[in-house]
């Protein structure tokens, strides 16, 4: 008796411990009952806490029950306590096979899991809506990349249609409707570097909520939906951009480097590094 | 102090109720997007298996392998972990290591993880597991490259992802793990300043 008391005592400290911190964080649109409920819970367990020091007598309990006005069901207690037993088992026991990693783990553990577990799910969905709008290619294609045969077949010099401009090696920077997202798209050389070119928008305080490249025939593709950690302006990206793919850009240059901002030719003019690319 | 207890049972039993049923409409609510992904997400060719490409919330990696066309060998790989700045140059660094490249690469970020699914080649000019050909099968010469090719891409792979739990110095992953907010630091020198001088 006396252990089953201790176990149930002991796990709630537990959980105000991590539970609490955890819900601050929580979007409270996804799971508002759960996160008022658990707070209940928590008030519950701290009280308890002070109760259990003093004397434990029924009285003192009356008066818990009151000022926890939700969740006092003094009739029931006393006949459900087997029962409930069994219940709380069970469901803990079926939660440990919903969460991720929940199998041995102690209970308040499997909580901070299912918490972490509801996040990450509830970011999914989220994931889902920011990805909506920007499904469709701007340079010529679909959502898997540019149509190369159309690309390669242009001869010496090919040009993209982008909006009223005629591109060769286009780079586009643009916002998209939700804060801090924006929707960068390239075709550039392949200079030897792929993979770093999404490195580098991540270096550029870029997270990449969805990014598709593409090398071929010593052209790459790329677009990148990202949500920026900070306040970025395009101009910053597309500057970045521009340096790290286009090194040998200067004024003469400018008809290789248009881009979906307007920028007179004279901002193209100006001394830049080559990029080193340091990669073993 | 047993009647405190049971007090207590008596809410935990009906919060884990809902709490399990919250759990159960979130993943009813995801699992459908997470078909959608795969469906959308799927490569040009038509034969090669769906592939997830949503990150889950547990360290995964596939690799398979096919060969295109032209009869040259491409792997596919997919790998998905706690996002970090050094997580593309790891995998730079290890797929070079084995003379290999990306050519192809769709990277999906959510909730401070990262599942990159990748095709790759060898680059131009290597060999590959050639164990000299008299009279060995064609057919068994290209299943065995394929597999050793398979084998050392997962190795490799894998030990970008161990990399991470090894040198970790705390698990929990708030949802801020990728870029929520933190400033990255630019690990590879491309040579690139962020000054505008305009």
């Amino acid at each position: 008796d006396n252990a089953s008391c201790k176990t149930a005592l002991t796990d709630i400290p537990n959980i105000s411990h991590f539970g609490l911190e955890e819900l601050k964080q929580c979007d409270s649109s996804g799971i508002p009952s759960t996160k008022s409920q658990i707070r209940l819970w928590i008030e519950n367990g701290q009280n308890m806490k002070c109760e259990s020091a003093s004397a434990s007598n029924s009285k003192g309990l009356d008066t818990q029950s009151k000022s926890n006005r939700k969740r006092s069901r003094p009739g029931e207690s006393s006949k459900a306590r087997p029962k409930d037993r069994q219940l709380i088992q069970d469901r803990i026991k079926e939660l440990r096979e919903m969460v991720p990693n929940g199998a041995k783990c102690s209970i308040d553990a499997l909580l901070e899991k299912t918490v972490k577990h509801m996040l990450f799910l509830q970011s999914v969905t989220k994931h889902a809506d920011k990805l909506k709008d920007s499904t469709e290619s701007k340079i010529l294609g679909s959502e898997n990349g540019p149509v190369w045969k159309d690309y390669f077949e242009g001869g010496a010099t090919w040009a993209f249609d982008v909006g009223s401009q005629s591109m060769t090696c286009p780079i586009i920077v643009e916002d998209l409707d939700r804060p801090r997202q924006m929707l960068v798209e390239m075709i550039c050389e392949d200079r030897g570097i792929f993979l770093e070119i999404a490195d580098f928008i991540k270096g550029l305080g870029l997270t990449i909520l969805r990014g598709v490249m593409e090398a071929r025939k010593s052209k790459i593709w790329a677009r990148f939906t990202v949500e920026a950690n900070r306040d970025v302006t395009r101009m910053e990206i597309f500057l970045s951009l521009v340096r790290l793919l286009e090194p040998n850009c200067d004024g003469s240059g400018a008809a290789e480097n248009p881009n979906s901002v307007n920028m007179p030719l004279g901002l193209v003019r100006q001394p830049v590094i080559p990029a080193t690319g340091g990669i073993q | 102090m047993w009647f405190a207890v049971v007090c207590v049972q008596t809410d935990k039993a009906s919060l884990l109720a809902e709490v399990l049923e919250h759990v159960k409409e979130l993943k009813r609510q995801t699992s459908a997007m997470t078909m959608m992904a795969a469906a959308v997400g799927g490569d040009e060719d038509d034969d090669a298996a769906p592939v997830q490409m949503l990150p889950t919330e547990a360290d995964e990696l596939g690799v398979d392998a096919a060969e295109d066309g032209e009869g040259r060998l491409v792997v596919r790989a997919s790998l998905c972990c706690e996002d970090r700045p050094d997580l593309i140059p790891d995998i730079i660094r290890a797929l070079a290591a084995l003379r290999l490249r990306a050519h192809r690469a769709e990277i999906t970020t959510l909730g401070g993880r990262v599942r990159s699914v990748l095709l790759i080649t060898a680059e131009e000019g290597e060999e590959g597991a050639d164990e000299g050909g008299d009279g060995i099968d064609e057919e068994c010469v290209a299943s065995h490259r394929r597999h050793e090719c398979i084998a050392s891409v997962q190795e490799a792979l894998r030990g970008v992802m161990d990399r991470r739990a090894a040198c970790s110095n705390d698990t929990s992953s708030s949802g801020g793990g990728g870029g929520g907010g933190s400033i990255k630091r630019q690990r590879m020198n491309y040579g690139a300043h962020e000054q505008c001088s305009v």
